[in-house]
């Protein structure tokens, strides 16, 4: 009896035990075939100027609204044609907005003008309220003035969204309601209330689609009223909207067939057109090219975003067009388009996979992934973020879910350091050694050496990551306050000097004393650690002092509520995460006359080597409307400067590769295409947003400067429209010598985001703010440091 | 049959990740190499362990006492009173008050600028014959300790009071009442029923104090960050900054060392209250 129940018993825990390990190891693998065919994209190669809309024509073609005013008709083979029509006509337009397209070429645009005629109107801008005026351009190119009004329309109230039906009706959206609006007299018929501002309109046999980021309004034109919605196309686009959204209508399947409506038809709702046949709502976002039967319930994705360009987070896509053939159009904010076409060639999903992680996302890396899924069709890149966007998730979350990973072995195979421990992760067999992989770069003197080198991690004597960007400490200001001088204290003599000469506003760019510590932390924290690691409290005390004087200086030259003015009045411009201030355009002409008159001594990194690049300073300087030079040419100056270290860089975006990743060779090659000419080059004449740095490839830094490879459209954004002749801001020979030399001057690395940084910033902060001395703070960094080395 | 269910959840998710953090406590991160003891002695000879070991056991001696005997002397007070239950709900608030919410509250207080700082100023300010104030700040200083201690009795007593008085209600009034017919005092009342009856209660209570202590790290985080003033880093603060350093070698033979010490501990106090 006891035997039988022991037998049982073991029995039970031999199946528990079987069961357990079926379900944590699986149960055996089968090699599976993949079958072919999926989506792929190519670059669409737009005329000549920067577009702001596109309009999809019936016949394959479609019409771009270029920003400077433009309009041009792009026909289905891809032959361009500017057409002889503007909307600039009205010489009252300040900036322009939204714009709406109908497939004679006609538009409709908002914009607020330079000087209000209505009075009323003049009353609610000068309120505060932005509201914007309309004009109606026809096929011709002749403009007239859409005045909007009737009973269901309040006067002021903002159209954000136009489109014109295939009858050549114009439909508006406001923050919560459709129209219909008369071109001719303006007469406005409010049709629907929306929960949200509606982003696109689309049209389909008497219906039109408005969809906001909730929810899908069908509209029965005809019958005027609204009729049965689809939750379906709710659900899809309440999660789908973030990135942006964009639909198109057509009556092709992807094989370019016509689909019977009988057939399609998946619900009660009636899904065929007059002519039997269905039609299908494409939608485009972030995750992929989505398909809806009218009328249906089911949504299905037909191609995959993360392996085309619609995964690219840094641009938006802003239209869609599906064409009869089963391809799709798709325009991207940024002026880019890409047709999306479907290769039978390739696998429907890669069999490999390269993963690629950085605690930001940065679109470089992202620009390389799609470069690299290109060139290997059967490789999955996938680029995974710590702390993107969506969510809240801090730093120190971040790191913790990569350490869990990495614990759990599912390792990246490509790691970007950027803001993490190197010799953390080096020292426990993270990061893979790269000196094989980097000496013939070296050798063939293709990289800078000293900046390789100044990665090289002292207690092992080996380089596992390297920077692909790096930016250079630069001051600005007039020649006699930092003239020949390197070091903290002669900076803060440089300051004391200008506010002799300047008793009242600001010397540096510092609303607050965080912006000192940042501007002057990066040239000095290098040199607080010794090759033990350990802390030199005396330079740290030193710097200390440095930076309150400093902020002292800054702070003398206003009383409290001028100060406190002064931090309201650039709020609009300040991003103390971005260093955005700290940004010194290599044209530093081009700067000092945005910049000066508000500061005279600019402390911060070159981080461009060519004017205009980083946007901000396009937006700041709003050139095409607000530009006016001041007479400071002659007086201000620039040059490198250094802190408490000497010849620093400030390495960006620095990769390394994963010791434990499952595809080596893949990353490897990643790697190397990171370092490569096309990367480095291609990317920064082609696609300049977001993106700022000096190339550690000494070939692209020198293309990047030659002004032959730039053209005005890609580099500024803009033509010319104020008569900036922008070679006169070229770097000349001689500054680009004096750039090169820098560079390979620069052999000390400076990281953000250390341990020692943080502490040294937290604590700076109160010493700067009085409530502590700088041997007070010092040595609280002191204390914590020390913890931290014992740890 | 019917405990296989539950012995099998035990064995995933308790015993086997356990048995996988004693491995690990014996190989190196990294190449899982086999280290022998070396992790264990690498945690005792760390400095930055000795002074977490030596700032969480002060924290429990000084924290742990305190919130037993306040909120037992609170329940003993309440006892009596009409109103108890209006004011054990009242106690129990600081218990529903969010962490971020009570770490602005303390920040508020506890600031250079805040109003600790401001009272004791006025208070200087106003009597003559004290000496000037200097504002203090509190959690960069040796005063850190006693302002996590108070947060930590502040948040924890309502708590601990419910618990107390649930023992309270327990004891056998009869034999209080029949004491008090006998000529007993408060003292001896205490002394020789209701001490004696609580026994029960102080295991319990205990337990749960020191449980709470481990759980008021969080708070001590907000508000002092991952290197705190020296006084305030604690066991907790070690194990969060290994495991962002990816020392998971130090962390498991660490883990390994507590578990055997709150198992000691527990069974200690379990032998002698069975004993006592």
């Amino acid at each position: 009896m006891m035997r039988g129940r022991k037998r049982k018993m073991l029995l039970c825990v031999a199946a528990i035990t079987a069961v357990m390990c079926a379900a944590l190891f699986g149960c055996g693998s089968k090699e599976e075939e993949i079958p072919m065919g999926r989506y792929a994209d190519r670059e669409v190669k737009l005329p000549p100027g920067t577009f702001s809309y596109m309009h999809s024509c019936p016949d394959g073609g479609y019409y771009l609204y270029g920003a400077d005013a433009n309009l041009t008709y792009v026909d289905a083979q891809g032959e361009s044609r500017e057409k002889n029509w503007s909307w600039e006509n009205n010489a009252n337009i300040r900036v322009k907005y939204e714009v709406g397209g109908s497939d004679s070429g006609a538009a409709v645009f908002s914009y607020t003008p330079k000087f209000w005629v209505d009075k009323e109107m003049e009353a609610l801008w000068i309120s505060g309220d932005t509201c914007y005026l309309y004009c109606y351009v026809d096929e011709a190119g002749k403009n007239y003035a859409l005045e909007p009004h009737g009973e269901g329309y309040q006067k002021g109230t903002n159209l954000n969204i136009f489109a014109f039906s295939p009858e050549g009706d114009l439909y508006a959206a406001s923050e919560n309601h459709v129209y219909r609006i008369n071109v001719e007299s303006g007469e406005t018929d409010s049709l629907f209330a929306t929960s949200g501002q509606v982003k696109s309109i689309v049209f389909a046999d008497g219906v039109m689609l408005a969809a906001d980021r909730e929810k899908a309004y069908f509209y029965d034109m005809a019958a005027g009223k609204l009729t049965d919605g689809s939750s379906a196309l709710d659900e899809f686009i309440k999660n789908h909207s973030t990135g942006g959204l964009v639909m198109a209508v057509s009556d092709k399947d992807i094989q370019g067939k016509v689909m019977d409506g009988e057939a399609a038809d998946t619900s009660d709702t009636d899904s065929a057109d007059d002519t039997g046949n269905a039609q299908i709502l494409y939608m485009a976002c972030r995750t992929g090219v989505y398909r809806y039967i009218w009328g249906g319930s089911v949504i299905e994705q037909i191609a995959d975003g993360q392996m085309t360009a619609l995964g690219d987070t840094q641009r938006e896509p802003i239209a869609l067009q599906a064409l009869d053939n089963g391809e799709f159009r798709v325009m991207f904010s940024g002026n880019t388009m890409v047709e999306m076409y479907y290769d039978e060639t390739l696998p429907a999903r890669p069999s490999r996979e390269l993963t690629v992680y950085s605690l930001e996302e940065i679109g470089w890396i992202r620009y390389a992934g799609q470069l690299f899924q290109k060139e290997h069709p059967d490789v999955l890149v996938r680029y995974e973020t710590g702390m993107d966007g969506d969510n809240a998730v801090s730093k120190e979350d971040a790191l913790k879910n990569l350490n869990t990973r990495l614990l759990a072995g599912d390792v990246p195979d490509v790691i970007v350091m950027d803001n993490m421990d190197i010799e953390q992760y080096a020292d426990k067999g993270v990061l893979k050694e790269l000196d094989g992989i980097l000496q013939p770069y070296l050798d063939d003197g293709i990289l800078y050496r000293n900046i390789v080198e100044g990665m090289r991690m002292t207690d092992k004597e080996k380089v596992y990551s390297v920077p692909m960007m790096v930016y250079l400490p630069l001051w600005l200001g007039e020649e006699m306050y930092l003239d020949g001088e390197e070091s903290l204290d002669a900076i803060v003599a440089g300051m004391e000097l200008a506010r002799q000469k300047h008793p009242e506003g600001p010397i540096l760019y510092t609303l607050y004393p965080k912006d000192v510590l940042q501007q002057t932390m990066p040239v000095c924290l290098p040199a607080w650690t010794g090759e033990d690691g350990s802390l030199d409290v005396e330079k740290l005390t030193a710097y200390y002092r440095a930076v309150s004087r400093m902020w002292e200086i800054d702070c003398a030259g206003f009383d409290d509520a001028g100060r406190e003015a002064w931090q309201k009045n650039n709020m609009e411009y300040y991003e103390p995460t971005d260093r955005n201030m700290a940004d010194i355009s290599f044209c530093y002409q081009y700067n000092a006359q945005q910049n000066f008159g508000e500061t005279w001594l600019q402390l911060g990194f070159l981080m461009t080597p060519q004017v205009g690049m980083t946007g901000i300073h396009v937006e700041k300087a709003n050139m095409a409307a607000d530009w006016q030079p001041k007479e400071l040419d002659d007086v201000v100056t620039y040059g490198t400067y250094a802190g408490q270290a000497d010849n620093v860089y400030w390495a960006k975006t620095i990769v390394g590769l994963c010791e434990q990743g499952k595809e080596t060779e893949l990353a490897e090659e990643f790697f190397k295409l990171l370092l490569s000419d096309e990367m480095m080059r291609k990317w920064w004449l082609d696609k300049p947003r977001n993106q700022s740095g000096l190339t550690i490839r000494k070939d692209s830094l020198g293309d990047i400067l030659d002004i032959d490879n730039i053209e005005f459209g890609q580099v500024m954004g803009f033509k010319d429209p104020t008569g900036i002749n922008y070679p006169d801001f070229w770097p000349t020979e001689e500054e680009k010598q004096w750039l090169y030399q820098m560079m390979e001057d620069a052999d000390c690395c400076y990281r953000p985001g250390t341990m020692l940084e943080e502490c040294a910033m937290e604590t700076g902060i109160r010493v700067l703010n009085g409530e502590l001395t700088p041997e007070e703070g010092a040595g609280e960094v002191e204390r914590k440091m020390a913890i931290a080395m014992e740890e | 049959m019917f405990l296989l269910p539950g012995f099998t959840g035990v064995m995933l998710f308790y015993l086997f990740p356990f048995f996988e953090v004693v491995r690990r406590s014996f190989v190196k991160s990294g190449n899982n190499a086999f280290v022998g003891t070396d992790n264990y002695r690498t945690v005792f000879t760390n400095s930055a362990f000795l002074l977490a070991v030596r700032n969480t056991l002060l924290y429990m001696a000084v924290g742990v006492p305190l919130l037993m005997g306040i909120s037992l002397m609170l329940s003993l007070l309440l006892r009596g009173l009409a109103l108890r239950r209006k004011l054990v709900s009242a106690m129990l608030l600081p218990m529903a008050v969010p962490a971020a919410v009570m770490v602005l509250t303390l920040q508020i207080l506890i600031d250079r600028q805040g109003v600790v700082n401001g009272v004791l100023t006025k208070v200087s300010e106003q009597i003559t014959a004290l000496p000037a104030f200097a504002a203090i700040d509190y959690l960069n200083t040796e005063w850190a300790l006693a302002v996590v201690v108070c947060s930590f009795l502040w948040k924890n007593t309502g708590y601990m009071v419910i618990l107390w008085l649930a023992g309270l209600s327990a004891l056998p009034k009869e034999v209080e009442e029949a004491a008090q017919v006998d000529g007993a005092n408060r003292w001896q009342s205490w002394h020789y029923i209701i001490r004696p009856g609580l026994s029960g209660s102080f295991f319990t209570i205990g337990m749960l104090s020191v449980l709470q202590i481990f759980k008021s790290y969080r708070e001590v985080w907000m508000v002092a960050g991952s290197y705190p003033q020296e006084h305030i880093y604690f066991l907790q603060h070690l194990l969060q900054n290994w495991y962002l350093k990816l020392e998971f070698d130090r962390m498991a033979a660490l883990t390994v060392i507590l578990s055997l010490v709150l198992l000691c501990v527990c069974l200690l106090l379990q032998k002698r209250l069975e004993a006592g």
